[in-house]
């Protein structure tokens, strides 16, 4: 188990070091020169020198990448261009909203749509099934956009069920804040997590060790809960651990129309401020998230498919 | 061939020795390749091919449209500010019912249109401002066309107007061709790159194959639209064609994927052997013997990508990554919307949300229909 | 005896892609006598497995359908008429079945005991650790070492013998009263699936079991049948006593399955097919779909007679003589080690071929025989260079094959040539028949323009006996047999010297085996080719070769004149397995029946 912690770890460092040289080749040398756009209008050379210098571009490349690197190990990436403060503090306190949203959006999403895919199994009717399909096909289809525009003037203009905007980070307000986000969300992304577990599951059922636990004389509901979900949970957990680094920045349009506090808005508002700071550190840090949840992700498939020997 | 056929096989048959004992009858009418019974099994599919024919619909209009035969004049500001759809019939009260009107004074609003009285001046633009309509051929800025002709403004249009008067209709139609158009080339772009980039390190193996999953590992450590927000920061200057660029060069990951294991499957397969044993060179077997197994794969993905970028690019387009201002695509109408929701017209939305629920359905049942006639389960 | 499964006029349809409903079982009646053992035997396509998955009820919903006017009756009880909650009552209580695959049947996360252990508790209601003590005794009843690693083991970690034991125990544990085993030993290696037959035979007469055995090899049926029913084509083509049915058959399709088998005695030149006994005048027997070898022969040339007695070949050599000239193929310590990895930077070492040696002269035929992992596949593809070697020499026509450079392997090909084991993954599923034909012809510049190229094609077509008109079609709408002659076809295109046939006849039914080992003995006569046949079936390569090499873990434990084999002299131990272990031995050594 060690050997194969080391020998994974061994190989996210060139993945890392590519994300690093991808994130820096980007900014400090396709994105060049901010110190114009950060100036402003008026602005004499003088300034423009004192900024670079600032900045730190005026430095030769190489250098600028020590610099990077340095920034990344230490999770210091010094201070946003626009508000000031320090990148680090507002990556920090910005997780905290995120995954309050999106955590139980992801918990919910799995339980309903698991839930709904072994029911259509179950029921092995093609009427069902097929209009189960056009159904989340549409729903899918429609985008976040409109769920989102449409059920915040209704649900919370028109009807004043919810607040239109705001975010309260624990207790009872929280829960008033976060209802109608998190269901908004829930109808874009629990349908294709329907299908695909849906697809996972009649997989499953297809195979031979069903015919023989149905020759066994079980029944069909044991089948399905016992025989059928316990294969099916391999890919199903796969994939539920393969979504989480999603779980940082994929709230972002949630968070914009409803002024959540999180790091999805950050990132967009420092799109529309240039704030290369604040975007580098955002990319760089998920991108070490996903590495880190992807190997969560083997480890726990290893665990949970026994075929799997650690290699 | 110059012989009639049946003269052919007796030819043959009388130079065979063997033929005697082992010749059996293969009782079939038509040839059918795999294309034809997928198209046989497409056409079965009601769902799929009412899908086709949404698909095909719209796919006509677009090209019409880009063409320049419809929706040419869509910026054109010929209706009243919010006009409310022709079949809902017009409000009367339409000049000054909103206040937010933009840039134009009230007195030049008037329903009637008339002419504005100039008072015996000689308008000293006028020589400029005839030359410029004459050009443009069409009214394109609310004050050249306060000329000899106002031309009345509209109080209903088909279905709606927008706060400027430009009709909904033309505005999501011409939207309908600038995010179509972005997410079929994208898509093209990003199969290729993941068909080529797959083909190769699932071929190869080896040092191909590591090189190539650093990169996919790179490019799937960090969340697309991340990436592709980055990409938007740091690039300055928008336009179609780099918002193509960008969706393109960064979302060809899923279909490398794919590809990649189709390959990794395909190279050890018998016939694959089989052409190594006969001496097939390395780019024969993977681009004549491998590759046409693996297009129905091909296909489908590149059905999904167009959805997949239809989608992102009107996500981009909403928060201003995408499109430039002068470019109208589906998400920056949809930009408009909100505020249009508080004051209470709902047209817009309406007309557009629809139009891109029916295309995106259409396209992505069409998809999963593709996908079902395409399944290689033939024995 | 009293009856104790009944199956009357059952006729069982599937649902085709258009939507029309194809009829795999036609009226199918037989009966199963308490304790008594029926075998139910024919070949792909004969409708034995459908027959037996309607007793289980466990024929896809959707798809397919029991037609009115069947009758299925279980002790008395009207299956058909049951509600599912009362059918699962007695499946894998009173009824319980044996699957071919035992890998893919058995759960592979749950461990082996527990899943055994289910049936006692869902059937007789133990509590855990009562079922998984039962289950241990059961483990040891069915013969798997060490019964009580046994029970924690996951599927994965048994061998594909152990595993079908697992199953065994799995349906013996309630103590049924009818074991249905469908095909329960086709997946298996030929020694194991002897014990396997004996195991069976074994649990039936301790447990009074009725035992309805499906099959398509009549060797296997012979040993432990009391029962015989012939299927092919959905229909019962006859039935009675086994030992009527196989010593004196009346229907002319069980006399043909009988006799196409190729002989453990002597070498005719040519195996009966089955059109030889159909006969022109038994009309298309045509279900629909693919055709199919079980075809009637167009009248466009004359019957052969049914002769089994020796014949002199037509050309090219003589079996007995000896080979005169240098040998074609010289194989010198030809070794393969595979590196396996394990662990951090690890490896393990797989000898998968030691040192083996052996020639072949032109045109003569090399039988190589063993069970799976004997090391023979990898000897085939290492003489195409399909695999490196790890050691040895290899020198054809004298010339020593490693040391060719790429184009000079590019010629060597035109000489050396494979036909592949699994006729439906040789051929590209989405080439034309001409186009796999004249793609060696293409690579290799063989003819100057599509014209020539076409012609020979179609000159191939017409020497492994397919139509003309075949050339426009794709694989699919070929049956396996068909397929396999198209890929020797592939192969004859380059006019090769030396042909390896890497199991080429192993996925065949019975009868089609027959007709592609007389097609690939009339073009060794006709084109003197030599051969390297590579089988574990030891009745077909001794019937096709002139020498036989044995082979187990990698090493050639044994040579011979392939006649030596079956003389009854002294061999090596392994060979002594492999041959005890040939199911129906006594009905093919006391001569042929018919």
């Amino acid at each position: 188990m060690a050997a194969y912690l080391i020998k994974r770890l061994l190989q996210m460092i060139p993945t890392l070091l590519g994300v690093i040289l991808l994130v820096f080749l980007l900014f400090n040398w396709v994105g060049g020169d901010p110190a114009y756009v950060l100036a402003g209008k008026f602005s004499n050379p003088q300034d423009i020198a004192n900024i670079r210098r600032q900045l730190g571009v005026d430095q030769p490349l190489f250098i600028q990448f020590g610099i990077f690197l340095r920034q990344v190990l230490t999770f210091d990436y010094g201070l946003s261009w626009s508000t000031q403060e320090p990148v680090s503090h507002i990556f920090l306190t910005r997780l905290g909203p995120s995954i309050a949203l999106l955590l139980p959006m992801l918990i919910l999403e799995t339980l309903i749509g698991v839930a709904i895919a072994l029911a259509v199994a179950y029921v092995r009717d093609s009427w069902i099934d097929r209009s189960l399909t056009l159904t989340t096909t549409a729903a899918m289809s429609i985008s976040l956009l409109i769920y989102i525009i449409v059920g915040q003037y209704f649900f919370a203009f028109v009807l004043g069920w919810f607040p239109v905007q705001g975010w309260a980070n624990h207790g009872e307000s929280w829960v008033r804040y976060a209802v109608l986000p998190i269901l908004l969300g829930l109808a874009v992304s629990i349908a294709p997590a329907i299908r695909l577990y849906r697809t996972f599951v009649l997989e499953e059922m297809g195979q031979d060790y069903v015919r023989t636990a149905r020759a066994k004389g079980l029944s069909e509901m044991r089948v399905m809960l016992v025989h059928v979900l316990r294969n099916a949970s391999i890919p199903i957990i796969t994939t539920v651990l393969g979504s989480l680094p999603g779980l940082l920045i994929g709230a972002f349009l949630l968070e914009r129309f409803f002024s959540i506090p999180g790091i999805g808005r950050e990132v967009i508002m420092a799109v529309e401020r240039s704030d290369f700071p604040v975007i580098k550190a955002i990319t760089v840090s998920v991108a070490m998230a996903t590495m880190v949840f992807n190997l969560l992700a083997d480890l726990a498939y290893q665990w949970v498919d026994p075929r799997v020997k650690l290699s | 061939m110059g012989r009639p056929k049946g003269e052919i096989i007796m030819s043959a048959l009388r130079h065979s020795p063997v033929h005697s004992k082992h010749i059996e009858p293969v009782k079939r009418d038509t040839a059918k390749s795999l294309s034809a019974i997928a198209w046989g099994r497409l056409r079965r599919n009601p769902v799929g091919m009412f899908s086709l024919g949404i698909v095909a619909v719209f796919l006509i209009a677009i090209v019409a449209s880009a063409l320049g035969l419809i929706a040419q004049d869509w910026d054109r500001q010929y209706a009243l500010s919010f006009a409310p759809p022709t079949f809902m019939g017009s409000s009367q009260e339409t000049s000054q019912e909103d206040g937010v009107s933009p840039s134009l004074p009230p007195a030049l609003t008037q329903a009637s249109g008339t002419q504005l009285e100039m008072y015996g001046l000689q308008d000293p633009l006028q020589p400029v401002l005839d030359q410029l309509n004459s050009h443009t051929g069409h009214d394109s800025d609310p004050l050249i066309g306060l000329s000899a002709e106002t031309p009345m403004r509209a109080a209903t249009l088909f279905l709606g107007a927008d706060k400027w008067g430009r009709s909904i209709a033309l505005k999501v139609m011409k939207g309908a061709e600038t995010s179509v158009l972005v997410g079929i080339a994208a898509a093209l772009l990003a199969t290729f790159i993941g068909t080529v980039l797959g083909a190769f390190a699932g071929y190869w193996g080896g040092w191909v194959d590591a090189l190539i999953e650093w990169l996919y590992g790179v490019f799937t450590a960090i969340p697309y639209l991340l990436l592709v927000f980055a990409i938007a920061a740091v690039l300055q200057q928008k336009g179609v064609f780099t918002i193509i660029l960008i969706l393109g060069l960064t979302g060809w990951t899923g279909v490398y994927r794919l590809i990649r294991a189709e390959y990794l499957k395909h190279k050890v397969r018998e016939y694959v052997l089989a052409a190594e044993a006969i001496g097939a060179s390395h780019a024969r077997r993977m681009f004549v013997h491998i590759l046409p197994n693996v297009s129905h794969v091909i296909l489908v993905q590149l059905s999904q990508q167009v959805v997949n970028f239809i989608k992102a690019e009107v996500i981009l387009s909403f928060l201003g990554f995408g499109v430039p201002v002068d470019v109208v695509s589906w998400g920056s109408i949809l930009n408009e919307t909100p505020n249009e929701l508080i004051l209470g017209y709902g047209w817009q939305l309406m007309t557009c949300g629809l139009a891109m629920a029916t295309l995106v359905t259409a396209f992505a049942m069409l998809t999963d229909a593709l996908r079902d006639a395409l399944d290689p389960r033939l024995k | 005896m009293k009856t104790l499964l009944e199956i009357s006029q059952l006729r069982v349809s599937f649902r085709q892609e258009e939507g029309a409903w194809r009829e795999a079982v036609r009226g199918v009646s037989f009966t199963v006598p308490e304790s008594g053992v029926v075998a139910l035997v024919g070949e792909s396509g004969s409708g034995k497995s459908v027959s037996s998955l309607a007793v289980m009820g466990l024929l896809p919903p959707r798809g397919s359908r029991i037609e009115a006017g069947s009758l299925i009756r279980f002790a008395g009880q009207d299956m058909l008429a049951m509600t599912p909650s009362q059918r699962r009552q007695l499946c894998g209580a009173d009824i319980s079945m044996v699957f071919q695959e035992p890998m893919s049947s058995l759960n592979p996360v749950f461990r082996a005991g527990d899943q055994v252990a289910e049936m006692l508790r869902l059937h007789e209601g133990m509590t855990r650790s009562q079922a998984l003590e039962r289950t241990r005794e059961l483990f040891e009843e069915v013969g798997l070492p060490d019964p009580g690693q046994k029970l924690r083991s996951y599927p994965h970690m048994l061998s594909g013998g152990q595993q079908q034991r697992v199953m065994i125990a799995m349906a013996i544990a309630c103590k049924p009263k009818l074991l249905i085993a469908d095909e329960p030993t086709t997946a298996l290696d030929v020694t194991i699936q002897r014990q396997i037959l004996d195991l069976l035979a074994d649990l039936r007469s301790r447990y009074q079991m009725a035992l309805l055995f499906i099959t398509h090899d009549l060797g296997v049926v012979s040993d432990i049948a009391e029962h015989i029913v012939v299927m092919r084509d959905g229909q019962v083509r006859e039935q009675g006593p086994a030992s009527e049915v196989l010593s004196a058959p009346k229907d002319a399709y069980t006399q043909a399955l009988l006799a196409c088998r190729p002989p453990l005695q002597g070498r005719p030149s040519r195996l009966p097919q089955v059109e030889d006994f159909l006969g022109a005048a038994n009309g298309a027997d045509f279900t629909g779909g693919k055709a199919s070898e079980k075809q009637d022969v167009q009248t466009t040339h004359q019957r052969e007679t049914v002769s089994l007695q020796e014949e002199p070949l037509s050309a090219g050599h003589q079996h007995g003589e000896p080979f005169v000239q240098a040998p074609l193929l010289q194989v010198l310590g030809l070794s393969k080690t595979f590196q396996i990895r394990q662990g951090l930077f690890g490896f393990r070492s797989f000898e998968a071929l030691k040192k083996v040696t052996f020639s072949l002269k032109r045109g003569e035929t090399l039988g190589v025989v063993g069970e799976s992992g004997c090391g023979k596949t990898t000897l085939g593809l290492s003489l195409m260079r399909l695999q490196a070697p790890s050691g040895g020499k290899v020198l054809f026509d004298g010339i020593d094959l490693a040391a060719l450079s790429e184009t000079q392997w590019q010629a060597m090909r035109r000489r050396i040539q494979i036909v592949f084991q699994n006729p439906y993954a040789s051929l590209n599923p989405r080439f034309t028949v001409a186009q796999i034909l004249m793609e060696p012809m293409h690579i290799h510049g063989i003819g100057r323009n599509e014209r020539e190229r076409l012609d020979r094609a179609i000159g191939l077509m017409s020497q492994v006996g397919l139509p003309v008109d075949s050339l426009n079609r794709y694989p699919h709408e070929f049956s396996g047999g068909q397929r396999q002659r198209i890929a020797i076809a592939r192969c004859l295109a380059l006019e090769p010297e030396l042909l390896i046939l890497d199991e080429s006849v192993s996925a065949l039914d019975v009868s089609v085996q027959a007709q592609v080992l007389n097609l690939l003995k009339d073009l060794q006569s006709t084109l003197g080719m030599a051969y390297l046949f590579i089988s574990h079936d030891l009745a077909v390569v001794r019937y096709l070769s002139d020498r036989i090499l044995v082979m187990n873990g990698g090493e050639v434990v044994e040579e011979g004149a392939a006649d030596a084999l079956f003389d009854g002299g002294k061999h090596h131990r392994y060979t002594e397995r492999l041959l005890a272990s040939i199911p129906g031995q006594h009905l093919r050594i006391q001569g042929n029946p018919i």
